[in-house]
């Protein structure tokens, strides 16, 4: 099935695949995460993560897009086309769903931080406490209570998210080169010149602007980069030490006369941290989820590419991008700058979520600083592109599925995926309370469903197809060639990586095995929750009807020789 | 922010910062900078599976 629509340069889709990876959690997530587990363990399992998990799997998905060009643009084909399977067919029915219901809660936040940019922009918040933030932010996006975020001001979320929806669908309509590209080329340059000005602006803080003579910008540095950790320890009646919290040199320094006989500080060496599973868990997951791989969106985005376009400088380019803003941007943004207004004690008390940080800690910190508008303004706004560049992205491989098996035009397909994922989106809207919809939803496609189906894809690839004929496909036409190395690190490291990481998480923090705690959204099932018996219906629901669709459909059943 | 800390935040963003920038200089540097014409280029897809 040939295609009239191609990407008009190399740098376009290389924009737009970073576009695709760089999202909130480059701002948010990752520095946190190097926050919680110490800058240079955290460095060290996230570069071998981007190296032997992150670089290969999109590397594959590359190359499979673009060996696909000019045939077909959507996962379940390109699997079949690959692999002709009856279970490509089945984990293909179950892989059109995970980009449309991831983005139809993406764009939820999305409108939050469209709607944070524009009362910023307009001068209307008066946050002194984190409290006034958090309970700005429960009513905006209505966690009090079901269909509170139903309204029509400036501030509440619902206006931002019907403008929100209205520009992802209008890119998405005009196509890959006049909608995508074109846009990426503009938003992700303005993105990285954004966040170069604000990294200059919160590395300016002084203790006169924060109001905090007890914490700077230095350690809040020192909080994410220093290798060794600084915990405070308390003994349990049984006599066992077990760590408190994390704490700064100054803290330290500040608690130790006043330490009672059952409080101890330790400092824990990067070897030490290194031995710790969790770092390399979090390492892995980070890199995984922020790469965009196993969603579908580069396998469809490299499908139109031509045939002799290089993928290894693209997804190198794409991918180190992606690690740019990343490392660069988000780690001396947000964590550094909250830190210095608030403490180490302060941020880690405040924050039991990205979301948290995000929305309740950060507004705070954007208020009080000097031109605090203009710069809560400018970080809003980057979210908000961070965030527009995914979702786009990843309305993408659900749209050309839609195309190729109903085999109707770009409109149609666009109309009839804007009406489904709009219902979701209302879904998730509707039921805002505690963001239990939202939360449902990120917890069994975003998180379960994802590693399930890239799993099946490393292996099926690496095994089925051949990691030495990938490597021949991914090095035609290359600048840079993958070393002969590469088919080993496709055949049993990136999967034995990916399927541990997925195991180790699954046992422990989701069935509460090995001293972990039993998932709240598994006993949510148990307890027979709604929202939780409702959301899984509608995944269901979906797979099936794509299984339905995808085994129906007389043209995927055909055999193409 | 300590020693440690300072070598680790630089080899960190330094390091990154080399591979992303020497991407970017590679890939505007290609000769292979062409415009795509959708329709005419379905002719030079190669059965190369």
């Amino acid at each position: 099935m040939a295609t009239k629509d191609n990407w008009n340069s190399s740098i376009g889709v290389i924009l737009a695949v970073a576009g695709s990876a760089v999202g909130l959690g480059n701002f948010l997530k990752f520095p946190g995460q190097v926050a919680i587990y110490g800058g240079a363990p955290f460095m060290i399992a996230y570069v071998c993560s981007f190296f032997l998990v992150g670089v290969p799997f999109a590397m594959m998905e590359w190359s499979a897009g673009r060996s696909a060009a000019g045939k077909y643009h959507s996962v379940p084909w390109i699997f079949y086309w690959f692999f002709r399977t009856k279970s490509a067919k089945i984990m293909a029915a179950f892989s059109v769903p995970i980009p449309f219901i991831i983005c139809s809660y993406y764009t939820y936040i999305e409108a939050w931080c469209l709607g944070y940019a524009v009362n910023f922009g307009l001068g209307n918040f008066e946050f002194n406490t984190v409290k006034d933030a958090s309970d700005f932010f429960a009513e905006f996006v209505g966690i009090n209570e079901n269909g509170a975020a139903i309204g029509f001001s400036v501030k509440t979320v619902c206006v931002y998210f019907f403008a929100v929806f209205f520009i992802n669908f209008a890119l998405v309509y005009l196509g890959i080169s006049r909608g995508i590209e074109r846009f990426c080329k503009i938003a992700m340059p303005l993105l990285i010149l954004i966040g170069i000005a604000l990294i200059i602006r919160v590395m300016m803080l002084t203790p006169q602007e924060t109001g905090n003579p007890n914490s700077s910008i230095s350690e809040g540095m020192g909080f994410m980069w220093n290798p060794t950790k600084i915990v405070l320890e308390e003994k349990s009646p049984d006599g066992i030490w077990s760590e408190t919290k994390r704490i700064s040199e100054n803290e330290a320094m500040a608690l130790s006369p006043n330490l009672t006989e059952n409080q101890r500080i330790s400092k824990i060496s990067i070897f030490k941290q290194l031995l710790n599973p969790a770092v390399w868990i979090a390492a892995v997951g980070q890199l995984f989820f922020s790469m965009s791989v196993g969603m579908g969106v580069i396998i469809s985005y490299a499908s139109y590419l031509r045939k002799r376009d290089d993928v290894v400088l693209s997804c190198a380019t794409a991918s180190s991008a992606n690690a740019f803003c990343e490392v660069c941007l988000g780690g001396m943004i947000t964590v550094p700058a909250a830190i210095a207004f608030f403490g180490v004690s302060g941020v880690l008390g405040a924050c039991a979520s990205l979301f948290d940080l995000g929305f309740n800690v950060l507004p705070v910190v954007f208020f009080n600083m000097p031109l605090g508008n203009l710069f809560g303004f400018l970080f809003f706004f980057l979210l908000f592109l961070a965030a527009i560049t995914s979702s786009i992205s990843i309305l993408q491989p659900s749209l050309a599925f839609f195309e190729e098996i109903l085999g109707t035009s770009r409109k149609m397909a666009t109309l009839l995926l804007a009406a489904l994922t709009f219902f979701l989106c209302g879904y998730s809207i509707y039921f805002s309370k505690n963001l239990m919809a939202l939360d449902t939803l990120d917890f069994w496609v975003g998180q379960t469903l994802i590693f399930i189906v890239a799993s099946y894809e490393i292996l099926m690839f690496s095994w089925h197809y051949g990691s030495k004929k990938m490597l021949n496909n991914t090095n035609a036409y290359s600048q840079m060639k993958l070393p002969k190395f590469y088919s080993f690190i496709w055949k049993y490291i990136t999967p034995c990586i990916l399927i541990l990481v997925f195991f180790a998480w699954l046992s422990k923090d989701v069935l509460g095995l090995w001293g972990g705690k039993l998932s709240y959204h598994i006993t949510n099932i148990l307890e027979k929750n709604p929202i939780s018996i409702i959301s899984l219906g509608l995944i269901f629901g979906f797979c099936m009807l794509f299984l339905l669709m995808i085994f129906s459909s007389k043209t995927f059943n055909e055999d193409d020789k | 922010m300590t020693f440690a800390g300072w070598l680790t935040f630089l080899i960190s963003t330094l390091g990154v910062s080399f591979i992303f920038f020497y991407c970017i200089y590679k890939v505007l540097s290609s000769k292979n900078m062409k415009k795509l014409h959708g329709i005419e280029n379905t002719k030079e897809i190669e059965e190369d599976k």
